[in-house]
Parts: C-alpha cells; sequence; structure tokens
C-alpha cells in the first residue's frame, strides 16, 4: 500500500503530556515571574497547544525529504538551471542510506499581549529507506522515491527528552513528483 | 390572203385609228399655242370649262386627299402647248389614297420620319418615353403594318434612352410565394430564394433586398427566407463596464437591451452591476437585462437580534449583506449563545457594513480567575515554513472560549468573581511554527544480528 501522501503527524503525533512538560521547563526557564500567571489556565493552554504543533506537523513527508535533500552537499553539483545540462535530468540514486532530517517546532505564546520567549522543539526526524533516489532537473529537485522504509523520531526540549526515539510503522513511499521543485542552492 | 396582203391591211387599219382618233381630239393648231394654268385644287367643273376653249382636258376620277370633285392631279400644267394639245385632268372622287405604313419600331426615329414623310404621311411631334433601347428609337409607332390615306398623322414614342422605372414594394414578414408573385407582377425579378435562420416563422420573408426604391424594371430582388430557426449569437458581459457602452455593444451583437434596472451600489453611477444573459449563447434578437449601479450604496436595515441565538443573527445579517466581526464573549443572565448586545441595531445602514455582536456565555460562574477578574481568549494559529502543508484548519474563536469554558467550570470556591474591577479580557495567543534544520544523508546503520 502506498504512503505517498502521509504526513508528519500522522507518524508522529504530539502528545499533551509532553507538550505540557515542555512548557512548565519553559516557563520556569525563560519566564519564572509569568509562570504562576498561566498556572490556572496552564490545561487549556497545553490543550491548544498540542493541536497548533500537531498542525503544523500537517507536512508532507516526501516533500520534506525532498527540501531536505535540496541542501545535502551531495547535491551541490546540480545547482544552477543549467544543471544538469539544459533539458536533461538526472537521477541520483543512494542506497541504505538514513536521511536525517531535523526539524524545529517553535510555539509562540503571548500572554496579555506580553510575549513570552518562544518554546522550541526539536524534532530528530530519520528516514530509513532502502533505496532513495532524487531526480534532479534545472537546479531543482523535481521528484523523490524513498521505497521501502520507515522514519524515526524523537522529541526533545534542549537536552530534555520529551518523547524517546520512535519508530514508524514500515512504509512504503514511491516516487513523488514536484513542481517547481526544491532549489539546490 | 397572203402575208402581204395582212400586213398592208394592218398599216390602212392602222391609219385609219389614227385618223378616227385626230378627229375626236379636237381641233387641228395650225401652228398657234396657248398658256396650260395649273386647276389642281380646282372644282373639275371650272377647269374643265376653262381649258376646253382651247385645249383637250380628258377627266378621269380616282381617290385623292382633296375633297370630291376638285382636281388632284393635272398634266401638263403651267406650260405653253399647241392648241388642242390633250390636258388629263385626275379629279378627286372623294375617296382618300391609300398607302401601305410600315412598321419602324426600333429604328431610328429620324430615319423612320424622313422614310414617312417621303410616303406622304406626316409624323407628329415626338412623345419621349423611357426605354432599354438606345436613345432615339422608335419604341412605339402609331399607326403601322396597315394602310392608310396619304398625308395621315403618325405618332412616334421615342426611347429617351433611360430604362423605365418601376417601385419595388417590401415584402419583408410577408409569405414567401405570395412576396414573389407580387414582385413578379410589378415586373422584377425575384432570384432563387435564400434561406436563412430567423425569428420568423419558416416561408415568411425574413429581409429583401432591395425594397421600397425605384428600380428599372426587370431589375433582379432576393428574398432571405426564414428557414424557422432562430439565429444564434453570443451574449457577452458587460460586467463592470459603462452601460452605455454595454448597450451599444450588445446592440451591436444583435440583441436587445430592455430598460436598465437601476440598482443601488458602491460602483461607480452608471457602470453594469450585473447582466442577464452573460457569456452564453442566445438567439439573436434576445432581451438583455443589465442592472446599472446608481452610485448610491444599497441601504437596508440592521435588525436587532438582541436575545436572539447568536448563530441565527449572524447568518440572518450576513443574508442581509452585513458583515458580522468574530463575537466577543461576556457573561450575562442571558442563556449562553443568545445575542446580549447588538450594535449598530434597527437602523438603516449601507449594506456591507460590520455589525458587532456581544454574545452571552450565560450567567458568570461564580469564582475564576483570581488574578484578573475578566474573560480569557485564547487564539492559537498553526504555521510553518514548509510549501507543503496540507489540512491547515482554523481554529475558530468561539470553539477556542466553549473549551475554556469546560476547564474554567466548575470553578473553584474562594476565588474572586469574573467580573472584577479590572474588567478586561486576558489574551493569551498560541502560535506553533515548523523549521527544519540542515539535513544529513548517512549509511544506515545495520542492525547487529
Amino acid at each position: 500500500m502506498s504512503d505517498i501522501d502521509v504526513t508528519l503527524v500522522e507518524l508522529f503525533p504530539i502528545d499533551k503530556a509532553a507538550v505540557q512538560k515542555a512548557i512548565k521547563l519553559h516557563l520556569s526557564e525563560a519566564a519564572p515571574g509569568r509562570a504562576s500567571l498561566l498556572g490556572p489556565v496552564l490545561g487549556v493552554v497545553t490543550d491548544r497547544a498540542a493541536a497548533s504543533l500537531n498542525e503544523a506537523l500537517h507536512v508532507d513527508l516526501i516533500g520534506l525529504a525532498g527540501e531536505t535533500l535540496s541542501g545535502l552537499r551531495e547535491l551541490h553539483d546540480y545547482s544552477g538551471a543549467d544543471k544538469p545540462p539544459a533539458g536533461g535530468e538526472a537521477m541520483v540514486t543512494f542506497f541504505e542510506r538514513t536521511l536525517k532530517a531535523p526539524l524545529t517546532l517553535g510555539l509562540h505564546l503571548e500572554v496579555d499581549h506580553i510575549k513570552l520567549p518562544s518554546l522550541e522543539l526539536t524534532l530528530d526526524l530519520r528516514l530509513v529507506f532502502e533505496a532513495l533516489t532524487v531526480t534532479v532537473k534545472a537546479g531543482h529537485v523535481r521528484a523523490v522515491g524513498l521505497g521501502s522504509g520507515h522514519a524515526e523520531a524523537s522529541v526533545r526540549y534542549g537536552n530534555e527528552v520529551l518523547v524517546p526515539l520512535f519508530s514508524s510503522r514500515p512504509l512504503e513511499l514511491p516516487p513523488k513528483s514536484f513542481d517547481p521543485g526544491f532549489a539546490i542552492p | 390572203m397572203t402575208p402581204a396582203e395582212v400586213a398592208l391591211a394592218q398599216a390602212a387599219a392602222a391609219l385609219i385609228g389614227k385618223a378616227i382618233e385626230g378627229e375626236r381630239a379636237g381641233t387641228p393648231s395650225h401652228g398657234k399655242t396657248g398658256y396650260i394654268n395649273d386647276y389642281e385644287g380646282a372644282p373639275v367643273d371650272k377647269a374643265l370649262a376653262a381649258l376646253r376653249r382651247q385645249f383637250r382636258p380628258a377627266v378621269s376620277y380616282a381617290a385623292s386627299s382633296r375633297p370630291k370633285g376638285v382636281v388632284d392631279l393635272q398634266d401638263p400644267k403651267n406650260v405653253e402647248a399647241p392648241i388642242g394639245t390633250a390636258v388629263t385632268l385626275r379629279v378627286s372622287n372623294g375617296q382618300p389614297a391609300m398607302r401601305f405604313l410600315g412598321d419602324y419600331e426600333g429604328q431610328d426615329a429620324r430615319l423612320a420620319q424622313g422614310l414617312l414623310q417621303k410616303d406622304g404621311f406626316r409624323v407628329a411631334d415626338w412623345t419621349w418615353t423611357p426605354s432599354y433601347h438606345p436613345r432615339g428609337v422608335v419604341e412605339l409607332q402609331d399607326p403601322k403594318n396597315a394602310n392608310a390615306p396619304i398625308g395621315a398623322v403618325v405618332t412616334f414614342k421615342v426611347s429617351t434612352g433611360s430604362p423605365p422605372l418601376g417601385y419595388v414594394r417590401s415584402y419583408e414578414g410577408q409569405e414567401a410565394t405570395l412576396a414573389q408573385q407580387l414582385l413578379t407582377r410589378d415586373g422584377f425579378r425575384v432570384v432563387p430564394w435564400v434561406w436563412a435562420p430567423s425569428r420568423r416563422p419558416r416561408g415568411i420573408v425574413d429581409t429583401q433586398a432591395p425594397k421600397d426604391a425605384q428600380l428599372p424594371f426587370g431589375a433582379p430582388v432576393t428574398l432571405k427566407v426564414s428557414d424557422g430557426t432562430p439565429p444564434m449569437g453570443f451574449v457577452r458581459s458587460f460586467v463592470g463596464q459603462k452601460a452605455k457602452l454595454a448597450e451599444a455593444g450588445l446592440t451591436a451583437d444583435g440583441f436587445r437591451v430592455a430598460s436598465w434596472i437601476w440598482v443601488d451600489s458602491k460602483g461607480p453611477r452608471g457602470i453594469v452591476e450585473a447582466q442577464d444573459p452573460r457569456d452564453a449563447s442566445r438567439p439573436l434578437g434576445a432581451t438583455v437585462v443589465i442592472k446599472v449601479s446608481d452610485g448610491q450604496p444599497p441601504v437596508a436595515v440592521v435588525r436587532d437580534f438582541e436575545g436572539w441565538d447568536a448563530q441565527v443573527a449572524e447568518i440572518s445579517l450576513q443574508k442581509a449583506g452585513f458583515q458580522v466581526a468574530d463575537w466577543t464573549w461576556a457573561y450575562s443572565s442571558q442563556p449562553k449563545g443568545l445575542v446580549v448586545t447588538q450594535d449598530p441595531k434597527a437602523v438603516r445602514r449601507p449594506v456591507g457594513d460590520l455589525v458587532t455582536l456581544k454574545v452571552s456565555l450565560g450567567p458568570a460562574p461564580p469564582t475564576i480567575w483570581p488574578w484578573i477578574g475578566g474573560v480569557v481568549v485564547v487564539s492559537a494559529v498553526a504555521g510553518g515554513g514548509f510549501g507543503l502543508r496540507k489540512g491547515y484548519s482554523h481554529w475558530r474563536r468561539q470553539q477556542l472560549i466553549a473549551s475554556i469554558h469546560a476547564v474554567a467550570d466548575p470553578p473553584a470556591a474562594g476565588r474572586s468573581s469574573l467580573e472584577g474591577p479590572s474588567g478586561s479580557p486576558m489574551i493569551i495567543d498560541l502560535q506553533a511554527e515548523l523549521t527544519h534544520l540542515p539535513g544529513s544523508l548517512e549509511p544506515t546503520e545495520k542492525e547487529s544480528p
């Protein structure tokens, strides 16, 4: 079965407990004076924060991989609109590779029009696949195929691990095209 | 009797005959002469009485244009002649002299006139008539191809060189067969019909060319006859353009523009606000309705919905054309969800104006947030740096409020009331954002068996 449209939130939803833990840590470190102020509404704020964070994770997994791949040094040779030569199309295949694509989840909080320091969570995402195929045209990653594999992720607040490394179900990610694609810097 | 005797006898008889003739002719002149006057036109009695004194007149009667008994011809006349000379008088018997009068139609009128005059006829002043013949040709002659008295008057109708004209009446809207018959009767030539789509019934003349004009007889007339199918055209859209321009354009396209409907609009006066039909095929001649801005923004009554269900109020106000701001919430004695206050209300306002609704949260709980005493509003926005987002959903403020209310209820005992001294709401904004960090591609670590 194809997982061509699978999103991050489907694989790694962030639960409220982790969010609440992160908020508490964050407020105690970054805004100790305001921590008590949020106390009575911490539950609802956590609820909304978790929903917002998960909403932000409505991101296409293959697209995310494509954008991450476009920034890799392995593809720097294809930077520029004339790479590969005009009209050409290059297909680059990597075997048994793990694509590490770390992400930052920022949560901006404003209480009574006072901005609190943003809470920043790190999602260490790893895509583990047998053969990863990238199609490059005119200096852009135009298609990505990950084939069979799985994804792994952990969530941390600073050095504090909120969600230990978790492996997704097996995935089948066929080639997916993007127009105009992701520019290779 | 021998031939010589016969010839002799004949010669003798001839001489005897001459002698007898000479006696009858009168007295020999014996070298005397007399003048023979001209008696043509004179009564024969008078001519005979005068001539018999010296000459030997002989009378014969013949048809002549002169009156009966008048000398028509005399020979010799007006000469000196020996006494006793025979004078022949041809006297009119009262019957006119006849001569065949030819047909000169189609011939040059001057030539024809000369020939007729030579034959003794008189040609009246020509009358000119339009004709397809060249100018100066005899178009009609009367009489012709008949015996006529010499001296008779012949009339010519001579061609002016310009063809005769007839009036081509219009038969548009009439049955084509009848039109053809009438045009043919009027002297015109109807070319084979041209069948064409028309709003008229089948077989009716839609257009005729030429019509209502003076034309030479025999000129061709074209009839375009309806085949019963209406001609179609494309109704262009003129919305947003000047109404006069729209009307001109639609009319030029073959449509009829009904009287403009003036409507209240924020747009400039005279601009087409709506058009029906538009961007569609319709039979030519169909009526197009355009609504034209009068430059006055539409005004409607903002109904008073205080005490109504807020959802109903919002929908009704939106249907009336007003915008409804995000609700503000307040505890009140009204049941939850009813409109507590509305601004404006029960007044006329331009359509599109903003209406604010304050909606009841229900009766205020006895205690909640000790530190502020106001309404808490939480809004959350999720965002991200990726262009591949999907399923983004907008959190409705009222849903969030409902969530907070559920959290706050039941209130903790001993806390201060919501309607505390500060009165201002506590607002918490949340915004989540996803950004990616530089990645890497590494060989997959093999799991140890």
